[in-house]
């Protein structure tokens, strides 16, 4: 059994696919995706020969030489004023073509981290489209003038991520007072919840994942699913289907909840093979209905929503 | 039917407070006069165990055990941790050596810190996001992600929680591995 394991990147994979190329040159572009990828904010991934990856490289003789690729973004082929590739393909030509095709897509999310956890100021503002973002670097939280987490959620995802950078902060003025302030972390959570069900798709089937440490749910966002993905996912390996099945959930959930707990800067760890489940438990109470009666007298701060 | 739940850690951290806090009745405790007050400054402290129960209904029940804190004692917290669903580590995070404690006592409860079943609770915690950064970094050390929540043991909804994670890791081992015993 592998016991391998590393940081998922929760980056959004795209896909590469090359048409008409040999079986020496697919070889050499996988490399060159692998090596790519690992300077890119976005993660590429080669996925061999075809024509329905998010990039194809279509090589065909043209106009401009008998040896050009073409590229084609889907199914699109790409603007005239980009370069086209030459073949054999050098990396540089094609970083430089990806960089193009995938302007640089700076989160809020980052954002808020690089500037809470970096900066040396420990109080600033961010003037915004919808009013001023109050920074707390010492205590890491954020504050707004408005007046619901859900409000300024909504508004801070309509910022573009480089409005959130030291080149735009200001002193806080005198006469400035907060409606609401939360922990940086807490806003991270709702910010990635807001982006939705983002694919992950470099897991693949069969490997399993868990996190590396305990996300505050009861904190960021206390929900009965929360509380007990969180459970889960803390104590062992599990492929994604099994934790979707144990928590009554979708897949998609799952995912979703691992990108808020990435967002909140949670490590996640994936492990290829997970048979048979590592951690055996010290017993098994059999009477689930004792467990029940239990969650029903405590009642905490779901309120028994399970 | 009664399940067993466990309260551990160090002298004066609140195992006794958390108990007296959600039973039924006033603990039964062994306390006797405390003979290091240059570590902790109370007048008594547990040298067997502290007892509470919580009533479910009139067939079950909760069962609450506190462990001695002394590390003189660490011969009968096996003894009392036996059967038990759970353990909640209360820890005086106001205190200088509370990351050295969790450190120990995890350690000592390894079995079921390793199941999920050992749950942190964290007492006068002034700083909670540096206490919480701490205790990220204590578990990836020792490869764990040990639920952590900060608790007022005199609070019963912070109690009633570490219970309430106690359970629903007793749940999911209870589907996970309810076919194979």
């Amino acid at each position: 059994m592998s016991l391998v394991c590393d940081e998922l990147r929760v980056t959004q994979m795209q896909s590469i696919k090359s048409y008409g190329f040999e079986s020496l040159e697919r070889e050499i572009l996988a490399k060159q995706i692998r090596t790519i990828s690992t300077r890119m904010h976005k993660s590429w991934q080669y996925d061999g020969e075809g024509k329905d990856g998010d990039i194809v490289l279509v090589k065909k003789p043209t106009q401009v030489a008998t040896h050009t690729i073409q590229v084609y973004v889907g199914k699109q082929p790409i603007d005239q004023s980009l370069p086209f590739l030459e073949s054999p393909v050098r990396m540089m030509q094609l970083i430089s073509l990806l960089e193009q095709l995938t302007p640089s897509e700076t989160s809020v999310i980052d954002s808020i981290n690089n500037l809470i956890t970096n900066s040396r100021h420990s109080q600033f503002v961010i003037p915004c489209k919808f009013g001023l973002v109050g920074f707390n670097t010492k205590d890491k939280k954020l504050s707004t003038k408005q007046r619901s987490l859900a409000t300024f959620i909504k508004n801070l995802a309509s910022e573009p991520g480089e409005q959130f950078s030291l080149k735009h902060a200001k002193s806080v003025p005198a006469d400035c007072t907060w409606e609401f302030t939360a922990s940086y972390r807490t806003v991270a959570w709702h910010l990635a919840k807001l982006q939705g069900l983002r694919k992950i798709k470099d897991l693949s089937q069969g490997q399993s994942i868990k996190l590396a440490s305990w996300p505050r749910v009861t904190e960021w966002d206390p929900t009965p699913l929360n509380f007990k993905l969180a459970t889960l996912v803390t104590r062992q390996f599990l492929p994604i289907s099994q934790i979707a099945r144990l928590c009554k959930t979708s897949e998609e959930e799952v995912v979703s909840f691992l990108h808020c707990c990435r967002a909140c800067g949670i490590t996640i760890l994936q492990q290829q093979v997970k048979h048979p489940p590592a951690n055996q438990p010290r017993h098994v109470v059999k009477d689930k209905e004792s467990l029940g009666w239990l969650r029903n007298k405590i009642r905490t701060v779901f309120n028994y929503g399970h | 039917m009664a399940i067993k739940v466990i309260f551990v850690g160090p002298m004066g951290a609140g195992k006794t407070t958390a108990i007296r806090t959600i039973s039924d009745f006033d603990p039964i405790s062994t306390e006797a006069k405390n003979s290091d007050r240059a570590s902790v400054d109370k007048a008594f402290t547990t040298v067997a165990m502290d007892y509470g129960e919580l009533t479910l209904d009139s067939d079950r029940k909760l069962t609450l055990y506190g462990v001695p804190g002394q590390k003189h004692f660490d011969f009968i917290w096996p003894i009392v941790a036996n059967g038990a669903l759970g353990g909640a580590l209360l820890l005086d995070c106001s205190r200088d050596d509370w990351q050295e404690s969790l450190l120990y006592y995890v350690d000592s409860f390894r079995d079921l810190a390793d199941t999920g079943s050992l749950v942190l609770a964290l007492n006068r915690a002034a700083d909670e996001d540096g206490v919480a950064d701490s205790v990220i970094q204590l578990c990836e050390k020792i490869d764990l992600a040990l639920p952590f929540f900060f608790t007022d043991p005199r609070n019963k909804d912070d109690v009633y929680l570490l219970l309430e994670a106690l359970a629903i890791n007793a749940e999911l081992d209870s589907e996970l591995y309810g076919d194979m015993h």
